[in-house]
C-alpha cells in the first residue's frame, strides 16, 4: 500500500527493512496490524531494481574495478575489499553522505536502502545453542541471556521453514540441526580434507555451509531454486536465497496492511510520560528535509544495531534523559563483532583430471570443536570458533607473481591451476562495556543529525583465539597431506565481519540491559528492539538466523499484547 | 570519417560490442583510412612503449578466431579512470626508467630499435629465474634501496604492471571466457 500524507496513525511501526524488519513486516502484517514499514534509503524492488544481476565481468565498467570517483565517495566501504566493485557499490553508502567517527578504527559496511543487508548477507544459516547462551553466565562476561534454546528452536524451524536453508544435519550439540533442504556438494578436494580430518581428529569434522539459498523440491511463493549463479551479492531475480524483497516484504505487502515508506530516515521514538508507552516516531524526509511525525501502538525498531542503538540514543525525555530505555546506562556499550581472516592455505597435488567449475555459492564448515564444556576441548581463551573455507582450482590469477610471457602464458592460463584450499576462522568477541558507540552532536550528518562515534577493539581473548584459530588451521591441512601449506592473520579491525551487534542487549534485569526477554525495553513494553542491537553474547555462529527468530518470536508476542489491549 | 568504427575498437579495448558513456567519451581522432587513438593517460611515447610491451606478452592470435582487443588502450582507461595519482606516476617514472634503459643499451631512440633488439631486451627483463628477486625487490621499501636498485624498482612497477593489465584485460573478456568457460566472479 502507498504511504499517503493523510494516514499518520497506524498499529505499529516498523523501523528498518532489512533481514529483521522485513520479518517484523511480514509477522505484523499478517497478524492482522496495519502497520507503517519505514526506510531510510531508497526504494529497491524485487528483480527490476538489481541492475547488474545478470552482467559479467567484461559488461561491467572497468571490469568491476571501483573508479577513482568510486573510491572518493567510500573510503570505508572499501575496507571490506570486497563491496565497492561495479557490482554491488550501489547497495553500500556514500561514505562522504553518510560519514561516521572513529576513536578507534571500526569499518562499518552498510547500506540505506528497501531491503538493507538482506540482500547483500552472507547467507549463513546457523542456529545459537546453550552452549552460546550458557556462556556469560559461566563465564561471567556480559549479562546472562534471558532465553535459552528451547525458547528459540521453534522460531528456528518458523524461519528456517520459510526462507530455505540447505544444509546438512550433524547431531552436534553445538550446532544444533535445522529445517534443511538438500545440502549443496563439496568438491573432490574438500571430500578428500574431509576424508583426512575424520582419519586423524576424533573431535571436528566437515560439512557444506548450511546457507539460505534454495535447494530440493519445496516451493517458495514467488521465489526459485538457487541456480548457482555465485552473483548472489548484486540480488537475485529468481530469488534463490532469502532477501527481505524476495521473500518477506511481498508477503507483508500481500495482505494489504503494509505501507512502506521509503526515504524516511526516523531519528525519535516518541515517549509518553502518562501511559508510560512510545505514541510515535520522528522521521525527517530524506529528499525534502520535512519532519514528520508518525503514531503507532507498536514500535519495532530494526533498523540494523548502530542505527537502532542511535535512535534510542536520540530519543531523550525528561524520563530518559540518556536515550529511551537506558536506565542500565548499557545503551550504546557492549559493541560486538565477529573476527576472522585468519586461518591457512595450501595447495593440493592431485585430482588434476577433475575440473574445478566456480559457482557454488556456498563454503565448507567445519564446526566448532573448542571449550565445548569438557576437559578434553578447554583451551587457554575463553569460547570459540569455527572454520569456513573453500578448494578451488586456480584461475589467470595465479600468473600475477610470475614473469612468463607470450604465447606459452595465453596457453597456460587456458588451463586450471592446482587446486587450493583457503579456510578462516570465525570467532566470538566478548561482551566489553567499554567497547562502546556514543553521538556527536558537535558533528552533525546532512540531516542536522548527530553522528556516530566508535570506540571499539579486539583484546586478549580475541587474539589468543586468533593464534589458535592460525595453528590449528595449518595442523589440520599437514595432517591433510596438503602442500605449500602457509598459516596467515590478515590486518582486522571491528566491523570487518559486518556483524556489529550487541549495543541494547537483552537481559534479565533491567538495571544492567536494556531489553528483556521478549525484545521489549523494560521500561517502555511497547517498544521492540529485534536487530544486532539486542544480542547478549556474539557466540561464533552468523547471527542473521537468530535475528529473524528473534523478531518473529517478538512480533507474535506483540500481537498477543496487542490484541489484549495491553498496548 | 567512421566514428561507429573507432567506438567498436575502443570498445573492444574492454571486450566488449556496446559502447558505454564512459567509452564514448574516449576522444578519438578519426581518418577516412585509419583510427588514430588519443589516449586518456598514456602519452605518445608511452603508448607505443606499452603497445610493443603488451604485444610481446600476449601476442595476438590470428587463428582460429581473430583477437581484436586492444591492450594498450584498455590499460590506458583502467588508468584513467582507476589508478590514484601516486599508482600513475609510479608508472610514469618507471615507463621513463625502461626507456632511458633500452635506449642507453642499444645506443638509440626506443622507437628506433627494431623488433628483434627489442624482443630480445624483453627476455633479459622477463626472465622466469628472476621472478624470486623481482617479486622480493617490489616487497621492499623504496626508501631503504641503493640507488641502483631503487632504478630497477621504479621500471619492475611499471613492467609489472603492464604485464598485470595484460593478463587481466585478456582473462576477463568475453572471447576468453566464452572459449574456456573460465569466468571470474
Amino acid at each position: 500500500m502507498p504511504y499517503s500524507n493523510t494516514n499518520n496513525t497506524f498499529d505499529a511501526i516498523v523501523i528498518g527493512t532489512g533481514i529483521s524488519g522485513g520479518w517484523a513486516a511480514k509477522e505484523l502484517c499478517e497478524g492482522g496490524l496495519k502497520t507503517l514499514v519505514l526506510e531510510k534509503g531508497r526504494p529497491v524492488e524485487h528483480i527490476v531494481d538489481y541492475p547488474t544481476a545478470n552482467k559479467e565481468t567484461w559488461e561491467l565498467e572497468f571490469r568491476g574495478t571501483p573508479s577513482l570517483e568510486d573510491q572518493k565517495n567510500q573510503p570505508k566501504q572499501a575496507r571490506a575489499g570486497y563491496v565497492t566493485n561495479q557490482g554491488t557499490k550501489h547497495w553500500f553508502v556514500n561514505d562522504l553522505k553518510h560519514p561516521y567517527n572513529e576513536t578507534k578504527r571500526f569499518d562499518w559496511i552498510r547500506g540505506y536502502h528497501v531491503g538493507g543487508r538482506s540482500l547483500t548477507w552472507g547467507r549463513q544459516a546457523l542456529r545459537l545453542s546453550d552452549l552460546d547462551f550458557n556462556a556469560n553466565k559461566l563465564d561471567g562476561f556480559g549479562v546472562d541471556w534471558p532465553i535459552r534454546y528451547k525458547d528459540i528452536e521453534s522460531w528456528y524451524t518458523y524461519v528456517e521453514k520459510y526462507i530455505g536453508v540447505c544444509g546438512e544435519k550433524l547431531g552436534l550439540p553445538q550446532l544444533p540441526d535445522g529445517y534443511f533442504s538438500p545440502p549443496m556438494a563439496l568438491n573432490v578436494v574438500e571430500e578428500e580434507f574431509k576424508s583426512q580430518i575424520h582419519k586423524h581428529y576424533t573431535d571436528r569434522t566437515l560439512t557444506i555451509g548450511r546457507f539460505a539459498n534454495i535447494t530440493g523440491n519445496e516451493t517458495y511463493e514467488g521465489r526459485y531454486n538457487c541456480a548457482y549463479r555465485n552473483k548472489c551479492m548484486r540480488g537475485c531475480p529468481l530469488g534463490g536465497y532469502f532477501s527481505s524483497n524476495a521473500s518477506t516484504l511481498p508477503a507483508a505487502e500481500r495482505t494489504g496492511n503494509m505501507t512502506l515508506r521509503p526515504y524516511s530516515n526516523a531519528y525519535e521514538i516518541i515517549y509518553d510520560e502518562r501511559s508510560k508507552k512510545a505514541i510515535g516516531v520522528k522521521i525527517i524526509d530524506t529528499q525534502t528535509k520535512e519532519k514528520l511525525t508518525f503514531y503507532a501502538k507498536v514500535v519495532f525498531c530494526c533498523a540494523s544495531t548502530v542505527a537502532s542503538t542511535s535512535i534510542l540514543l536520540q530519543s531523550k525525555s525528561k524520563r530518559f534523559p540518556n536515550g529511551l530505555g537506558n536506565d542500565s546506562g548499557e545503551l550504546g556499550h557492549n559493541l560486538m563483532d565477529h573476527h576472522f581472516r585468519v586461518g591457512a592455505t595450501a595447495d593440493y597435488d592431485g585430482f588434476k583430471d577433475v575440473t574445478f567449475v566456480d559457482n557454488r555459492p556456498a563454503s565448507f564448515h567445519i564446526p566448532r570443536f573448542q571449550n565445548l564444556g569438557d576437559k578434553a576441548t578447554k583451551k587457554d581463551y575463553l569460547r570459540g570458533y569455527f572454520f569456513q573455507g573453500t578448494a578451488t582450482r586456480g584461475d589467470w590469477r595465479r600468473a600475477i607473481m610470475e614473469l612468463s610471457y607470450g604465447l606459452d602464458l595465453k596457453e597456460t592460463l587456458k588451463k586450471q591451476g592446482p587446486w587450493q584450499v583457503g579456510m578462516t576462522g570465525f570467532g566470538e568477541c566478548l561482551p566489553y562495556h567499554e567497547n562502546k558507540l556514543t553521538l556527536d552532536y558537535n558533528k552533525t550528518d546532512a540531516w542536522g543529525l548527530p553522528t556516530v562515534t566508535f570506540d571499539c577493539e579486539f583484546k586478549e581473548n580475541e587474539k589468543l583465539m586468533r593464534a589458535h584459530m592460525q595453528s590449528e588451521a595449518v595442523e589440520m591441512l599437514t595432517k591433510a597431506g596438503f602442500k605449500n601449506v602457509k598459516g596467515y592473520d590478515g590486518a582486522f579491525a571491528p566491523g570487518h565481519a559486518i556483524h556489529e551487534m550487541g549495543t541494547a542487549r537483552m537481559g534479565k534485569d533491567a538495571k544492567t540491559s536494556v531489553l528483556n526477554k521478549y525484545n521489549q525495553i523494560h521500561a517502555v513494553p511497547n517498544v521492540y528492539v529485534t536487530d544486532g542491537s539486542c544480542m547478549t553474547s556474539s557466540a561464533s555462529q552468523n547471527p542473521s538466523l537468530t535475528y529473524m527468530a528473534l523478531t518473529a518470536r517478538a512480533a507474535h508476542h506483540a500481537i498477543a499484547e496487542f490484541k489484549s489491549g495491553k498496548f | 570519417m567512421d566514428r561507429r568504427k573507432a567506438i567498436k575498437n575502443i570498445a573492444l579495448a574492454f571486450g566488449c560490442t556496446v559502447a558505454t558513456p564512459t567509452l564514448l567519451n574516449v576522444v578519438t581522432a578519426c581518418t577516412d583510412n585509419s583510427v588514430t587513438t588519443n589516449y586518456l593517460f598514456l602519452s605518445k611515447s608511452e603508448a607505443e612503449l606499452v603497445k610493443r610491451l603488451t604485444e610481446t606478452i600476449m601476442p595476438k592470435m590470428h587463428f582460429p578466431l581473430v583477437e581484436t582487443m586492444n591492450l594498450t588502450v584498455f590499460l590506458d582507461q583502467m588508468f584513467y579512470h582507476t589508478e590514484n595519482d601516486k599508482s600513475k606516476e609510479n608508472f610514469r617514472k618507471g615507463s621513463k626508467a625502461f626507456e632511458n634503459e633500452l635506449s642507453l643499451n642499444h645506443n638509440k631512440k626506443v622507437n628506433k630499435i627494431s623488433d628483434e633488439d627489442f624482443i630480445a631486451s624483453f627476455k633479459t627483463y622477463f626472465n622466469p629465474e628472476k621472478e624470486d628477486a623481482v617479486f622480493n625487490l617490489l616487497n621492499d621499501d623504496i626508501n631503504e634501496l641503493s640507488p641502483g636498485k631503487k632504478t630497477e624498482y621504479t621500471m619492475y612497477t611499471f613492467l609489472t604492471k603492464v604485464r598485470n593489465y595484460c593478463l587481466f584485460g585478456y582473462a576477463t573478456s568475453e572471447a576468453f571466457s566464452s572459449e574456456t568457460n573460465f569466468y571470474t566472479t
